[in-house]
């Protein structure tokens, strides 16, 4: 399958009977390989981590980007790139429905610590595209400016630290003014490259989107999933709730939305092809609110479970640019994409309520195979991008995005992960904590 | 701070670097004279530090984009010089890192042009930059584009040009604009006439009303007609322009010893990415006047006693780029700095890391030994991080020098006069007592 083009896998699937296809030359990414249903459940089965990053103090004071020769003042901590400590938390931030006054609230609230994240950012030229093992051009760090950076030696500790893995990744950051303030976001995307413990031999794909401090950490919100086709990190037993901690980030708001498509009956269509050999296909998706809960405490060790809320939050729809052609990606070579989002909120009497545009402009996919469906093409995918805007009680919005999802490809099911992470310092989209999905 | 030989700074999103292996003109001789010989004739130098206030007799023009009255791209100002004096105290663990700064009389006067440049423009005194908005939100690069000093009766100063950036700080609670350029002599008349030199400026800047800051600068003097080691008159103290910022300063020399030597840093593939260059830093003085018959002169650095130490790294260039250093095209270079500054028992009081952004060296004749490799340049950026008694401190570092650089083994002499100007509205790092040096 490595060798193979999506649109190849498609013309050795089975059952080839959808009518999508804009032109003979493009394959129906509609057409029912497998039943709709099944590759749904299939694209379900993940354990999904959604975290909280709080930077450890103690750490900045002895980060070095050459921990092997301090001496080597290439290393300076800040200079070209960062050395990330963080303490990882459990995570809620629950949407809840928009009214017509005030748009969607969430219920936010940072729980106890359940890891360490650890990674070295060095900074890039902005052309400088996902390379495992290879370091950039030292690249001075600017905090005013954009600027690429790759994510090396990305360590993710669990518990007592059996459970682990390591990821190589890309990110951007994205300098903003809050009130007249400087604040540098920082996106990223990153795939496990090698998991310990629970996750070893999983697949998996981790997104962070947040805020670099003043005192060179990373602060907010890292999702990751993990393909789990045996359960080995989900649970269907009720995880406890989180233990609040004091708001380690007041001036943030996190969304997390789960996206699917209504029906089987809901298509995906090609739009205008963008140039330089991509296609462009236009995603209908209904997003719910949504609550990834887990923990490591307890005999059955780290474990995740999955509340999905009942009302739609919002009809999105997504443009996704890629080359249908490529051969599916790998760990080493995966397949970049850009995105066009839209995000009309609607209220519980389905009324537009105003919306948020973004675009997605880092974006991975791996190619993904189901043993329980032979020759059905699928891909796990993840990026992030920054809001353009919104309308309504979004006019003036700005934050980021990430992605953290998998779909199907004939029939294109999709089981989707969005954070939409909005500056938001007066707690406009803030609602107090009461409780969960449940 | 890496100076300039084995550095560049490349154009941002570019790959140059990634393409090209560094190119290493390994000049190694270890030279004719001695360190002591060759630092005794790079500090034949002339330094004024003087404090721009607009000048409240001429109001400040600003442009705007042809076609456009609310498109601001430069402004041309108008500004009375004054003396300025900032006077370290010797760091302690007990009262920190302090200095004075006092501005005092007037000492004469400077005309600007200032015009905002795209980002990767290259600014030249024979080109024109293209209309460019100003934008107080974002970090921007600007052009300036003429810029007249003139010191007493007027008889005396020079025409200049030169470039640098603006970068958007809070200070106090309130937004603020602040400028950091490096400028060039183009011709000097009175007693400048013949000199060759450069300044460094950092203040903040606002289109309507001026640039309000500090200028270092310094002129290559072989012939002593800028100095005097007489005694000068002493300044005498207007009110504050800036109580809410705080300049600090002290000079950094090459110590002995082979902690002080340079060395290559090498990238994992084992070619050489750049130099770690350390320094000792070092308690300084300089004090200049325009009144009496002598005319503008300065005195002596008058350097003191060790307060602290600086480790930097600066990337080496890539093959095929031009090293020399001309007035109309100086070598643009980029480095990182950790400057650590400790009490008399070699205790840390306190470091910050500061990243320069923007260096631009040009080449000169060292009168007394031409031979040698020798850069006088500027340099600017910002603070990145700070611990110790400068944990959370926000802030511009910038600085002019002279060196005479070959790369390692061979001998490296040079006298920074570095600047870290921070924004300090409680005033923590303000001294109300002098730390004068007898």
């Amino acid at each position: 399958m490595k060798s193979e083009g999506i649109s190849q896998q498609l013309q050795a699937g089975r059952d080839v009977r959808g009518t999508s296809a804009p032109s003979p030359s493009l394959p129906d990414v509609n057409a029912e390989t497998y039943p709709y249903e099944m590759v749904q459940y299939l694209l379900d089965q993940t354990a999904n981590f959604h975290m909280f990053a709080i930077p450890d103090a103690k750490y900045a004071e002895n980060a070095t980007l050459t921990p092997d020769d301090p001496r080597d003042w290439y290393g300076l901590n800040g200079g070209y790139g960062l050395d990330i400590r963080s303490v990882l938390h459990r995570f809620d931030s629950i949407v809840q429905l928009a009214t017509i006054d005030m748009g969607p609230r969430v219920a936010q609230a940072v729980g106890e610590s359940t890891g360490t994240f650890h990674c070295r950012w060095l900074l890039s030229p902005n052309d400088f595209n996902w390379a495992p093992g290879r370091y950039p051009p030292p690249t001075l760090f600017d905090p005013w400016h954009h600027q690429s950076f790759v994510m090396l030696d990305c360590d993710f500790t669990f518990g007592n630290g059996k459970d682990a893995f390591r990821g190589y990744g890309i990110g951007r950051t994205f300098p903003v003014t809050v009130n007249g303030r400087p604040k540098l976001l920082a996106g990223a995307v990153g795939n496990i490259m090698e998991g310990s413990g629970k996750f070893r031999g999983l697949q998996g794909t981790y997104v962070l989107t947040g805020t670099i401090t003043s005192g060179l950490g990373f602060l907010g919100n890292i999702t990751c999933r993990v393909v789990d086709p045996q359960g080995k990190l989900r649970t269907e037993r009720e995880i406890p709730s989180l233990t609040a901690i004091s708001d380690p980030d007041p001036e943030d708001t996190f969304m997390v939305l789960r996206g699917v498509k209504k029906d089987s009956t809901v298509r995906t269509t090609y739009g205008p092809p963008p140039g330089g050999g991509k296609v462009s296909l236009i995603t209908p998706a209904q997003m719910r609110s949504v609550q990834y809960n887990f923990t490591d405490r307890g005999p059955e060790g780290l474990r995740s479970e999955k509340r999905v809320g009942q009302i739609v939050i919002s009809n999105y729809s997504a443009t996704v640019f890629f080359d249908l052609l490529a051969p599916p990606g790998t760990a080493d070579t995966p397949v970049p994409f850009t995105t066009h989002e839209l995000y009309p909120f609607i209220n519980d009497g389905g009324r537009d309520v105003g919306t948020i545009t973004v675009d997605i402009v880092e974006g991975v996919s791996f190619g993904l195979s189901f043993p329980a469906a032979p020759g059905q093409p699928a891909v796990r995918f993840a990026g992030f991008g920054p809001i353009l805007g919104g309308t309504g009680p979004f006019t003036g919005i700005q934050g980021m995005l990430t992605v953290n999802s998998l779909i199907g490809i004939a029939p294109h099911a999709l089981s989707l992960i969005h954070v939409l992470h909005i500056i938001d310092p007066d707690k406009r989209f803030r609602a107090a904590l009461n409780g969960s999905l449940r | 701070m890496a100076d300039g030989r084995g550095s560049q700074e490349y154009p941002r999103g570019s790959s140059a670097r990634a393409a090209a292996p560094p190119s290493v003109q390994l000049d190694t001789n270890s030279g004719m004279y001695s360190p002591e010989i060759i630092q005794h004739l790079l500090d034949q130098a002339a330094f004024f530090n003087v404090f721009a206030i607009p000048d409240p007799q001429h109001s400040h023009t600003v442009i705007y984009a042809p076609g456009n009255a609310n498109g601001v791209i430069g402004v041309r100002v108008s500004e009375v010089l004054h003396r300025f004096e900032m006077d370290m105290q010797p760091p302690s663990c007990e009262s920190g890192v302090r200095a004075t700064n006092t501005v005092g009389q007037s000492v004469g006067k400077l005309d600007l042009r200032w015009m905002v440049i795209p980002h990767e423009f290259i600014a030249r005194p024979d080109r024109e930059p293209p209309p460019t908005m100003l934008d107080p939100a974002h970090s921007q690069r600007f052009a300036m584009q003429e810029g007249t000093f003139t010191f007493g009766d007027g008889q005396d100063g020079f025409r200049s040009f030169g470039a640098g950036r603006t970068f958007p700080m809070m200070v106090g609670g309130r937004p603020k604009l602040v400028a950091a350029a490096v400028g060039n002599i183009v011709e000097g008349f009175g007693k400048f006439r013949d000199h060759e030199g450069n300044f460094t400026l950092c203040g903040d800047l606002a289109p309507d009303e001026g640039f309000l800051g500090h200028i270092v600068v310094r002129i290559v003097d072989p012939n002593g007609n800028l100095r005097t080691q007489a005694e000068l008159p002493p300044l005498v103290e207007r009110p504050d322009p800036t109580p809410q910022t705080t300049f600090l300063t002290w000079v950094g020399q090459k110590g002995k010893g082979p902690d002080q030597e340079n060395r290559f840093s090498f990238a994992p593939d084992g070619q050489p990415r750049g130099l770690n260059i350390p320094t000792e830093l070092k308690r300084v003085q300089v004090r200049f006047t325009t009144q009496g018959s002598g005319g503008i002169r300065s005195s002596e650095l008058t350097i003191g006693e060790v307060i602290g130490s600086e480790v930097g790294f600066g990337p080496l260039p890539p093959a095929g780029v031009p090293l020399t250093g001309t007035a109309l095209t100086p070598f643009p270079f980029e480095g990182v700095a950790r400057y650590s500054l400790y009490d008399g028992d070699r205790r840390t009081v306190g470091a910050i890391t500061t990243n320069v952004l923007e260096g631009r060296r040009f080449d000169m004749k060292l009168a007394g030994a031409p031979e040698e490799p020798t850069f006088r340049f500027g340099f600017f950026g910002p603070i990145v991080s700070g611990s110790g008694y400068f944990r959370g401190v926000e802030g511009i570092f910038y600085g002019a020098s002279g060196s005479v650089l070959r790369l390692p083994p061979g001998a490296h002499v040079v006298t920074h006069f570095y600047v870290a100007r921070l924004s300090d509205p409680g005033g923590k790092f303000r001294a109300t007592v002098s730390g004068a040096m007898s």
